[in-house]
């Protein structure tokens, strides 16, 4: 890793969740209440549970962005994405999505090939290469019917295979859980992202109105996630979540 | 049988086997082994030797008997799949009928059950009672459509009732379960639940309010019915019986699938294979650690998107073919995250001090490890005698356990399930939640209202087509053409 850059961003980081976090406490029983009748010492526990033993020393502030992005997923951005499912021809949608994903693919051939994963590279490329001029410029994505599957590739996944670990758990306003690694490995992509601005595509998106594309894009990711906040159906939804997204890109690195 | 020699073997750590001659992938009749012989025995009636022909011609009548036998006890299609095993992967797509559903035709509508009833900050997203409503566009029949235990209004077996029904005609709405987060926060009396009366109490309330306050107003509705699966299907046959007094739906007809017999009984059983197989935090680690290790290499190995549907698990069933242990711990690790959640948010709402204590001022951003541990290792039998049982000792002291127990059982209203004639059951023969008689006293019970299939685990085989086609049948109903 670039150490000057991870530690410039590790301090400002850090400097912002010192900020955003602090008077996070714990539960605060009532002075002198009752101690309740079933403690850690009572279930005999010792050791640690393998679900909440996760590096998270920013909880305070994660739980609070948590609660925030669900609030606006459930007010704004799960409502939108409904009803761009419910009003929108799914061939428009799916042209929408194939061409998002195709734009993208950039990304994932330079990390397949920084993870030296060289067939998952050739794969890219050739979705890219068939879909940009078959698929009419990514709209269609006859790729996959001969295929070549699309597989998402990012730095921090590049980082991961790279040998790094997750580092400490975050919750990135809007964006959702994430690590720091995670979080580090976007700040890459969104820089590479803007400097290769690939066939113009970053440069006329914010050039328009409203920064539309970018906007859609949020939509068709969004439509995409079959997922609602507190609807998992625990009142431990955070830990749970905490614990699932650190294992899924376990997976994601090991694929 | 089936079921008690799995146990037995269980019992015994070892791994039961599947019947040998057949492949879990090989659905409807199948002669297995018999096959063989049968292709022998016919060689043998061409050749010349005849003293071999008469003595083989009762070979051949045995044969024969076999491969009937063996025929008749497989005219199911459903994978020979055994209890565990079916419960957690459920039906294969290609033996589902077609319930796919043109465009998005349902509205998520909420329901404030009691106005008085102050919504807690830190669950300010439980604010009303969700549920879900998949309208026709004529007067057609209303069917409600009960969760099982912990599950909201969504969810694979909640689908699969939504599409079927919706398919053949029915208004559909689908309601959280009474042991659902949602349910205990806004529309539950006591907000502790496991009690059947109380818990259908609360259901039938809810319906009734969805029903007047807002469904009457844009549905036209021709016959009212209802059904649930697992817990909601306890609970659907009480509110069969709740509405024969109240008489605010008049049900035609309501259909029980896969309920437990005693709700107690159930639950310690669903605990044990979590607790009996799992005992220390290492042990528990261990579990994870393998099944996500399992999970991993899955992940790895698939192309392309990855659905962790049926067909998924099917697929890595086949290639582990994970013993009963492993399967019968997982089941119970689902259930002990649900347990986990109702113990905890009944603990809160009724303020009893048993994991948290008494007067805690919650935060949204505080750190409930503690909590999420202990509460983890308390099992439904804990919560059962030192929360429930006291709690409703406060408002009356003469509550037992045995009571509670009993009110929590269909054998509180055996009386009504065995003399009405509206009131179906489908179950299988190796649900894993049912102790030992418990499906033979339902099936004297309802005598022929019971449709007991002889596999299919718990809810396993609910999207298989012949029980989508017998569940429908039973309203009177079935899928269009071609489905």
């Amino acid at each position: 890793m670039n150490n000057k850059t991870t530690t410039r961003f590790i301090a400002l980081l850090t400097t912002a969740l010192v900020v955003f976090g602090s008077g996070c406490a714990a539960t605060r029983p009532k002075e002198g209440a009752e101690p309740p009748q079933r403690t850690l010492e009572s279930v005999s526990f010792q050791g640690s549970s393998i679900i909440t033993d996760v590096s998270d020393p920013w909880e305070g502030w994660n739980r609070r962005m948590y609660n925030f992005n669900a609030r606006f997923d459930r007010y704004i951005f799960a409502p939108t994405a409904e009803a761009y499912k419910r009003y929108l021809p799914k061939l428009l949608r799916m042209g929408v999505h194939n061409f998002m994903r195709n734009i993208r693919e950039v990304m994932n051939v330079g990390n397949a090939l920084l993870q030296f994963r060289l067939r998952t590279a050739a794969r890219s490329t050739g979705r890219f290469v068939v879909n940009s001029t078959l698929g009419v410029a990514g709209l269609g994505d006859p790729a996959t019917l001969m295929g070549m599957y699309y597989q998402r590739e990012d730095f921090g996944q590049t980082l991961g295979v790279w040998g790094a670990g997750p580092g400490p758990f975050m919750v990135l306003p809007l964006l959702g859980p994430s690590s720091l690694r995670d979080t580090f490995g976007l700040g890459v992509d969104y820089v590479a992202w803007t400097e290769l601005n690939i066939a113009g595509y970053g440069s006329w998106a914010r050039s328009q109105f409203l920064f539309w594309p970018t906007l859609l894009y949020a939509v068709d990711t969004r439509a995409n996630i079959d997922f609602r906040y507190y609807e998992l159906g625990t009142i431990y939804e955070y830990i749970w979540v905490r614990k699932l997204y650190l294992e899924v890109r376990e997976f994601e690195i090991k694929r | 049988m089936e079921r008690r020699k799995i146990r037995d073997a269980f019992a015994a750590g070892k791994r039961p086997t599947l019947r040998p001659a057949y492949g879990i992938l090989e659905k409807g009749p199948n002669c297995g082994g018999d096959c063989a012989k049968l292709g022998r025995v016919s060689a043998l009636l061409m050749s010349e030797k005849k003293g071999f022909l008469v003595k083989n011609l009762a070979v051949l009548f045995l044969a024969s008997l076999l491969f009937w036998s063996a025929a008749q006890a497989d005219d199911y299609g459903f994978p020979m799949l055994d209890g565990f095993a079916a419960t957690v992967i459920s039906t294969p797509e290609n033996l589902r009928p077609d319930l796919r559903i043109k465009g998005r035709p349902f509205r998520l509508k909420s329901l404030t059950v009691f106005p008085d009833r102050p919504v807690k900050p830190y669950v300010w997203y439980h604010d009303k009672m969700r549920y879900l409503v998949f309208p026709q566009k004529k007067p057609a029949p209303l069917i409600f459509v009960i969760a099982g235990t912990g599950s909201s209004y969504h969810g694979p077996h909640m689908t699969t009732l939504y599409q079927a029904f919706y398919l053949a005609g029915f208004h559909v709405v689908g309601l959280p379960s009474p042991t659902s987060f949602q349910f205990m926060m806004t529309a539950s009396t006591t907000q502790a639940p496991g009690v059947l009366d109380d818990d259908s109490r609360d259901l039938y309330r809810a319906m009734t309010m969805a029903w007047e306050q807002q469904l009457s107003q844009d549905l036209e509705v021709t016959d009212f019915y209802v059904t649930g699966y697992s817990l909601g299907g306890a609970q659907t046959g009480y509110l069969a019986m709740l509405d024969e007094q109240e008489k605010v739906f008049n049900f035609k007809k309501a259909l029980m699938i896969n309920p437990p017999v005693s709700l107690y009984n159930s639950a310690k059983r669903l605990d044990g294979f979590w607790r009996d197989n799992v005992r220390s935090a290492e042990e528990a680690t261990a579990f994870w650690n393998r099944v996500m290790g399992a999970l991993g290499e899955e992940y790895a190995n698939t192309r392309g998107a990855v659905n962790l549907g049926p067909e998924f698990l099917y697929d890595v069933y086949k290639r582990r073919r994970p013993d009963d242990k492993g399967l019968a711990t997982l089941i119970g690790l689902v259930f002990a995250i649900t347990a986990q959640n109702m113990i905890t948010v009944a603990d809160v709402t009724t303020q009893s001090g048993y994991i948290v204590p008494v007067g805690t001022t919650a935060s949204t951003a505080a750190n409930v490890d503690p909590y999420f541990i202990v509460a983890g290792r308390t099992s439904f039998e804990n919560y059962f005698r030192d929360l429930l049982v006291p709690f409703y000792q406060r408002t009356d002291p003469s509550i037992t356990s045995e009571k509670l127990k009993y009110r929590a059982s269909l054998k509180s209203f055996e009386d009504y399930l065995r003399t009405t004639d509206k009131v179906g059951l489908s179950h299988n023969r190796d649900d894993v939640i049912m102790a030992d008689g418990e499906i033979e006293w339902l099936e004297g019970v309802f005598g022929d209202r019971a449709k007991i299939w002889p596999r299919g685990g718990h809810c396993g085989n609910m999207a298989y087509r012949e029980n989508v086609e017998h569940m429908l049948a039973f309203f009177g109903a079935s899928l269009p053409e071609g489905r």
